[in-house]
């Protein structure tokens, strides 16, 4: 028998050995928060599309806050200060505004060791410029001097708000030099989960689609150390998932509780529930390459039979509010005067029957991972049968549909809804830039739309904006009107950030400027 | 005619099948008279009422009503139909597909046999829904290519239970008979081989409707099946999930749909068995 061939000693070590796993298998079953308060637990929707900060156009965002530094960060709208010092600790511009010099951190290093100087500072906004996804930001930028090793001039070719591009949540990140030749002898040398920051923390671990680790940077030149020193994240696209985790104690916080929710939070004494101004945008591009949509006419009719209140009512779940045109309220150069479209079918089939469209049949697509597209979407689709015109709707991953769209425009989608926010504060540079100025090759300009007129009003409004402001907004303005009568677009609504933060610790409050982001290294124990 | 299949008793045998069969003539009939039989028909195909969205179960709304303010009863009623015409359309076709090429295999045996068999095989070493899933992922989601991609990962399970079927039959001397006497295998295959095993095919039909439901539920939940505003049960259930805590009414009613479906034709799948199976019905 087997047992027979245990002797006291065996036997003794058997006992231990089960004690151990016993303990062990305890342990993992205690919640986090008794853990040791090093760790803190996070379940967010935010996907990597690439760990490239150069790259960086998307979600990851998230992650890339915590781990790269700008220049400035730009602080929320409420706080003393416009901007928070970074790896520069001063900055001016000259009277003409086309000269901003910056002054580095003393003692800012990046985690592979090497100091942040102004030689760095110049490769990453060079290289951003040359081949970065948000590279248009640096566009006014015509030279970069390094006169000493912590100062840096930036020279530009017309007078723009530098202190906010250099804040801007993509684009403006200054990467170690080491990467940035890393990357430029193996494109995919980030995709491991490699870093070249210097901010807070830096990556430990990654596991695509599934999991980041990020471990507090010793070095870090901050005075205050972050409280948890590990952020261990799951990627969890599912909002109901996010918030069981939550709930059931696997996280600390979860990012994404869905809208739906947020309403049984309210009454629950663990958590509060913040409402924040957001610049996220919801907008729908017609594809105007093809007939009929390539039509304003048709475009107009098929906005005016938009049920707003009701897409606003069931996407937005009471944090939303109908959008005038591509440009979130509150940001510059919002517009209150900018008309907006409402639900009139009499005025829409007339529209449509004065373009002689009948058996129109249009494709939707939709970010499927948006909970809050796959909830309004349906009724667009409602909209447009209520005057003939009938449509599929497409959920696919946002990259899926993304690239669908850039890939071969003339049969590509006919509506692409898309959720949008403006890379900094500025929707002028950004969203009617970028979602509406024609384009060689489609990135964001996914309605295709060219009008040379628009295109003028919001170059000119852009290389006006760092000298005069409201001129640049008068123009911006005419540029949006005409956004409302062409009709490129669907303009459907702003929606407010909603966060549900668990009472036990403090998180820093949301920064508009960094809509995606969460900054790890304030989170505390409330007590 | 074998009587086996002119009596239909059998579907009436026990509590348990006649629950069955009442449960499946109830969803049949749904399915057909669904737009007479819903108390909203304009809902049930999808038409929104924001104004009564998240009712609960009442006298309104006898199963509540979902985000969209649609009453979830007509949307259930509506669901019927793609529900049944998916499981059939892809059970045919695969049984089809996978029978032709069971009773070749079967009855040619050789390198036809070897290359055909490997190449079922090949299909099954995957687990169907993943194969289904990396089909339709292929195709792009919709009912359409749902059902496209049901059908690859059906049709190998037909073809090795067909083949091994007729390679038994293919032995049997009035076979070979036939086949010496100059009978074209046409022929052959068709009225002898083909006829002695529709038993199984049969039941293997009956069985697997209900999984076929299952799986296009399955594919629409994680939104690779049919798509909004579809009256589809495996979406409703998807979009149930995200109120599933306070807006119970959605997911429980549509799943409890699919359940009923699954379960009905998984009785009536054993109760087929039973019936064509000589040793048990001797029992």
């Amino acid at each position: 028998m087997a047992l027979s061939t245990f002797s006291p000693s065996s036997r003794n070590r058997f006992v231990a050995v089960a004690t151990a796993l016993l303990l062990g298998a305890a342990s993992l079953s205690i919640p986090s928060s008794a853990q040791a308060a090093t760790l803190f637990k996070v379940a967010t929707s935010a996907a990597v599309t690439t760990w490239d900060p150069i790259q960086s156009f998307s979600t990851e965002a998230f992650y890339m806050t915590n781990i790269y530094e700008p220049l400035l960060w730009k602080n929320p709208d409420a706080a003393a200060d416009d901007y928070s010092p970074a790896l520069a600790t001063s900055w001016n511009s000259s009277k003409d505004g086309k000269t901003w010099t910056f002054k580095l951190r003393a003692g800012a290093t990046f985690h592979d060791g090497t100091p942040v100087n102004a030689a760095a500072v110049k490769a990453s906004i060079e290289s951003s410029k040359a081949v970065g996804g948000a590279g248009f930001i640096w566009d006014p930028l015509k030279t970069i001097d390094t006169p000493s090793a912590d100062t840096v001039v930036f020279n530009l070719s017309y007078p723009a708000p530098l202190d906010l591009i250099a804040s801007s949540t993509y684009g403006a990140y200054i990467i170690s030099p080491a990467a940035l030749a890393a990357v430029a002898k193996d494109a995919k040398y980030y995709d491991s989960g490699k870093d070249g920051g210097s901010g807070p923390y830096t990556i430990s671990s990654y596991k695509a689609g599934s999991s980041v680790v990020l471990t507090a940077y010793a070095k870090h030149w901050a005075d205050v150390k972050p409280a948890y020193s590990t952020i261990d994240i799951s990627i969890t696209p599912d909002g109901i998932t996010a918030q069981q985790m939550m709930t059931s104690g696997q996280v600390d916080w979860a990012t994404n509780i869905p809208l739906t929710s947020v309403k049984s939070f309210r009454t629950n004494n663990k958590y509060k529930v913040a409402v924040y101004k957001s610049p996220f945008n919801y907008v729908g591009y017609f594809n105007t390459l093809r007939a009929p949509l390539n039509n304003p006419v048709v475009r107009q009719a098929l906005s005016y039979a938009i049920n707003y209140r009701d897409i606003v009512k069931v996407g937005g779940q009471g944090y939303a509010t109908q959008a005038r045109g591509p440009v979130p309220a509150g940001i510059y150069p919002f517009d209150k005067n900018i008309p907006q479209y409402s639900r009139q079918l009499a005025k829409a089939k007339s529209l449509l029957a004065s373009a002689g469209v009948k058996n129109l049949k249009l494709k939707i697509t939709y970010a499927s991972e948006n909970s809050a597209e796959a909830r309004f979407v349906p009724l667009i689709k409602d909209a447009f049968e209520s005057i003939g015109v009938s449509a599929d709707v497409q959920g696919i991953l946002f990259n899926q549909q993304w690239a669908a769209a850039k890939k071969d425009p003339a049969n590509a989608q006919d509506l692409f809804i898309v959720k949008y926010w403006p890379t900094y504060s500025d929707a002028g540079v950004d969203n009617l830039w970028s979602l509406f100025h024609s384009s060689t090759k489609p990135f964001f300009n996914l309605s295709y739309w060219k009008n040379a007129t628009y295109d003028k009003l919001i170059d000119d409004a852009i290389t006006l904006s760092g000298s005069d402001k409201a001129g640049a907004q008068k123009l911006y303005s005419q540029a949006m009107n005409i956004l409302f009568t062409e009709a490129p677009g669907l303009y459907l609504y702003d929606e407010s950030q909603v966060s549900v933060l668990p009472k036990k610790f403090i998180i820093p409050s949301y920064n508009i400027n960094y809509p995606f982001s969460a900054f790890f290294a304030g989170v505390k124990l409330a007590s | 005619m074998n009587t086996r299949f002119t009596s239909l008793s059998f579907l009436f045998k026990d509590k348990l099948t006649k629950f069955a069969s009442l449960t499946l003539v109830t969803f049949i009939i749904v399915a057909i008279f669904g737009p007479w039989i819903a108390p909203n028909a304009q809902q049930g195909r999808g038409t929104a009422n924001i104004d009564d969205s998240f009712i609960g179960p009442g006298k309104a709304h006898w199963l509540g009503t979902d985000e969209l303010g649609r009453d979830l009863l007509s949307r259930i009623i509506f669901g019927a139909r793609p529900a049944l015409l998916i499981a059939l359309a892809v059970v045919a076709f695969a049984a089809i597909i996978g029978t032709a090429l069971g009773l070749i295999a079967g009855f040619r045996g050789g390198w036809i046999d070897n290359t055909i068999m490997r190449m079922s095989e090949l299909f099954l070493s995957f687990p169907p829904l993943l194969l289904s899933l990396v089909a339709v992922t292929f195709l792009g989601p919709g009912l359409i290519n749902a059902l496209i991609a049901l059908i690859i990962s059906w049709w190998p399970w037909y073809t090795r239970l067909i083949r091994v079927e007729a390679r038994i039959v293919a032995a049997k001397p009035f076979v070979e008979i036939s086949s010496a006497m100059g009978v074209p295998n046409r022929i052959v295959i068709i009225r002898h081989i083909l006829r002695n095993v529709t038993t199984p095919l049969i039941v293997q039909v009956a069985a697997d409707l209900g999984t076929v439901i299952l799986a296009a539920g399955s594919l629409a939940f994680i939104g690779l099946g049919a798509q909004p505003p579809s009256a589809d049960w495996g979406l409703m259930v998807a979009q149930g999930r995200n109120v599933i805590f306070d807006q119970w009414w959605i997911s429980t009613f549509s799943g409890l749909a699919i359940f009923l479906a699954v379960l009905a034709f998984n009785i009536l799948g054993d109760a087929l068995r039973d019936h064509f199976d000589p040793r048990i019905s001797r029992q």
